[in-house]
């Protein structure tokens, strides 16, 4: 048997050894997928300005990279952080207003 | 003045678009429903002295965007006719264009003969690649693709801010007003793949935004959400610094839709990653060590805050009230997709300060600026007409606001404009224009820019400076060593060295020039013909050792130094 043959066999097996596609033709895919709040919105880039803080921490106590020190390019990275923060808190008082 | 006097301009009134009907017809989040219909207000529009008025100054704003137009038309048909390169590199992308026309890829081992790689990505070389065929190797070719691009993109602007603000005039004054960017105007007919990198940027913004316009249904099922992402896809492989508004975009669609976002760039991933992948494999890695690695260069922060000012400088109106409707839309409205591309776009141009960089890096925060601006214009125009603070009980009160934006809006695009300025001022028509606008000068060219090596038109003494070069190098024995390819073409001579990535790769440690260096010194070249020097330090170094100056020839305001081999010692 050909090895796709052999591929769409399994398949169809574990489909219907797991009831599958009942699964699938009673509950067809459509899930909510609602648009982000503005304090959503808020907590996103405020996540993001403490990851970026956190991986230019990082970047300078493990030493990674080419270059040791606190030299221009992460004192932007922390600046730019820093107001990622700072972006991302004043959103978070705007409550549940579409973003 | 009677109360009529101060009833919204009814052609250019921000109620004049078709497109706005049909967008609430539609239930558009974009626009206030609570406006009144264009039935009712058509009412109350008989032709009044303000009407006039803010007619006549959307008549000029139009006429003098319409003349920095005209003048950017002739600039570009004067590069059309001119056979060499204008900008340096232009030569460089025709013989990219060549490569592929022949089934050949430009990214390939740079340290062997003819010690050449691309750093650019394909898609506008391939869109060139019909003209060349039909035309051959000549610089028109991409010049006239780049210059269409640049319309395409305005058009795109002027069709954006029509369908979110409801206004046609104001969309046409937007458009124009990219156009007659200083930025625009000097890169738009050059043979570089940057400007139909910011069209397809701006076709894919505009696209995408229609997802916030007509009647909701599955983006799956809405053509702009397909054609949103290829031509994002389409603008990477244009440019990497496309990479910022494939960011915006994506950005976009997760503030709308997060899981459908992810899902959208995965795929978009994917897709990418297959033909990076599918050319790596190609190009036997080159692809990836001249498209990534050859394009992390220096970076000069002085450098970047330079062109932020001077780009501010030129576009402080629209960038100004672009910067606010992002402001409102954050923290009182809803982000439009618009309003994430100007951040991006103003963030990324930040990129400006990378070596080799220019002000071209901040075409895609104009094009942003001038769409933002124009639809927040439109909007606030929308808004102030249906506006009645009094209640009704003092109409002439409440029209004051729609009256003023009526003449405030075009006052803004007129202003714009002479920020912008920019035209030859010598010759019956340009001299008489330049000295009345008071900006005549000896050099021939007025830029409001001041000093650029790009804008002025290419004169007959350059064409034949280019033919004098070209004379040489085709009368040179062998291979030619020069920093131009346009004379190559001309010359009808191979094109050897690409000096600017081999001296970003050279300070990358990604070019080692031992074997270019070996031909100098055998003085394999017949001739060498330098300009800016772009070359590795040690190559010039070499140069200097075993060739003597010729002779020098002045073209385009630069000086090309023509030198021949010292003889072999």
């Amino acid at each position: 048997m050909p090895l796709y043959s052999r591929c769409f066999a399994a398949w169809y097996y574990v489909v219907h050894r797991f009831g599958l596609h009942l699964w699938v033709h009673y509950n067809p895919v459509v899930l909510p997928d609602p648009p982000l709040t503005k304090r959503q919105l808020g907590l996103v880039i405020f996540a993001g300005g403490v990851a970026l803080a956190v991986v230019t921490l990082a970047v300078n106590l493990f030493g990674l990279g080419h270059f040791n020190g606190f030299g221009p390019a992460k004192q932007l990275a922390l600046a730019g952080a820093a107001a990622l923060i700072v972006f991302g808190l004043s959103l978070l008082p705007l409550g549940d207003r579409p973003a | 003045m009677s109360d009529e006097d101060l009833t919204p301009p009814a052609p250019l009134s921000p109620h004049s678009s078709r497109a706005s009907s049909t967008l609430r017809e539609r239930g558009s989040q974009a626009i206030d429903t609570n406006t009144p219909s264009d039935k009712s207000l058509r009412k109350e529009r008989p032709f009044t002295r303000g009407r006039i008025f803010s007619t006549l100054i959307f008549a000029i704003a139009f006429l003098a965007l319409l003349a920095q137009f005209a003048v950017y038309v002739d600039y570009a048909a004067a590069l059309f006719r001119f056979p060499y390169d204008y900008d340096q590199g232009e030569g460089f992308e025709l013989y990219d264009t060549v490569l592929q026309a022949q089934g050949q890829w430009p990214y390939r081992d740079s340290q062997v003969f003819p010690f050449y790689t691309s750093i650019y990505p394909p898609l506008f070389h391939l869109l060139t690649v019909p003209l060349v065929w039909a035309f051959g190797p000549q610089l028109w070719t991409g010049r006239l693709v780049s210059f269409t691009a640049s319309l395409v993109a305005a058009g795109a602007i002027a069709y954006g801010v029509t369908r979110a603000g409801g206004n046609r005039a104001i969309g046409v004054l937007a458009g124009l007003t990219f156009l007659a960017s200083n930025d625009v105007f000097h890169i738009g007919p050059l043979f570089r793949q940057h400007m139909t990198m910011v069209t397809f940027e701006t076709l894919a913004v505009v696209c995408l935004a229609e997802l916030d316009l007509g009647a909701a249904a599955s983006w799956l099922r809405r053509p702009a959400f397909w054609l949103g992402l290829i031509f994002l896809l389409a603008a990477g492989y244009t440019k990497q610094l496309a990479a910022a508004t494939v960011l915006a975009g994506l950005a976009f669609l997760f503030i709308r839709g997060p899981r459908r976002a992810l899902l959208a760039g995965l795929g978009l991933a994917v897709v990418a990653g297959a033909i990076f992948g599918l050319i790596n494999a190609a190009t036997g890695g080159y692809w990836y060590l001249s498209i990534i690695r050859a394009n992390i260069n220096a970076f000069d922060w002085a450098q970047a805050l330079l062109l932020y000012r001077q780009w501010f400088e030129l576009h402080w109106l629209i960038v100004g009230v672009a910067a606010a409707a992002m402001v409102y839309e954050i923290y009182r409205g809803r982000l439009s997709v618009y309003a994430i591309w100007f951040g991006v776009a103003v963030a990324d141009a930040a990129l400006s300060g990378k070596f080799g960089a220019g002000e071209s890096y901040f075409v895609t925060a104009t094009a942003a600026a001038c769409a933002l601006s124009g639809i927040a214009l439109a909007r606030l125009w929308r808004w102030l007409a249906a506006w009645d603070p009094t209640g009704g009980t003092q109409p002439r009160a409440a029209a004051l606001g729609p009256v003023a934006l009526g003449l405030a809006i075009p006052l803004l695009y007129l202003v714009q404009a002479r920020f912008t300025l920019h035209l030859p001022t010598t010759g019956p028509i340009y001299g008489p224009v330049a000295a009345t606008l008071g900006v005549a000068s000896d050099s021939g060219y007025y830029d409001s820019q001041g000093y650029t090596q790009l804008g002025p038109r290419p004169t007959q003494a350059d064409i034949a400076a280019g033919d004098a070069i070209a004379a040489l190098a085709r009368a040179a024995p062998g291979p030619v060593f020069s920093e131009e390819a346009g004379f190559m073409f001309r010359a009808g001579k191979p094109v050897v060295t690409n000096p600017f990535p081999q001296l970003v790769m050279y300070q990358a440690g990604l070019f080692d020039p031992a074997n270019e260096i070996a031909m100098i010194q055998q003085q394999a070249f017949g001739l060498v013909i330098l300009r800016a020097q772009f070359y590795p330090p040690p190559v010039l170094q070499a140069i200097g050792a075993n060739y003597k100056p010729m002779t020098e020839i002045h073209m385009n305001g630069f000086l090309y130094r023509i030198l021949e081999s010292r003889g072999k010692k």
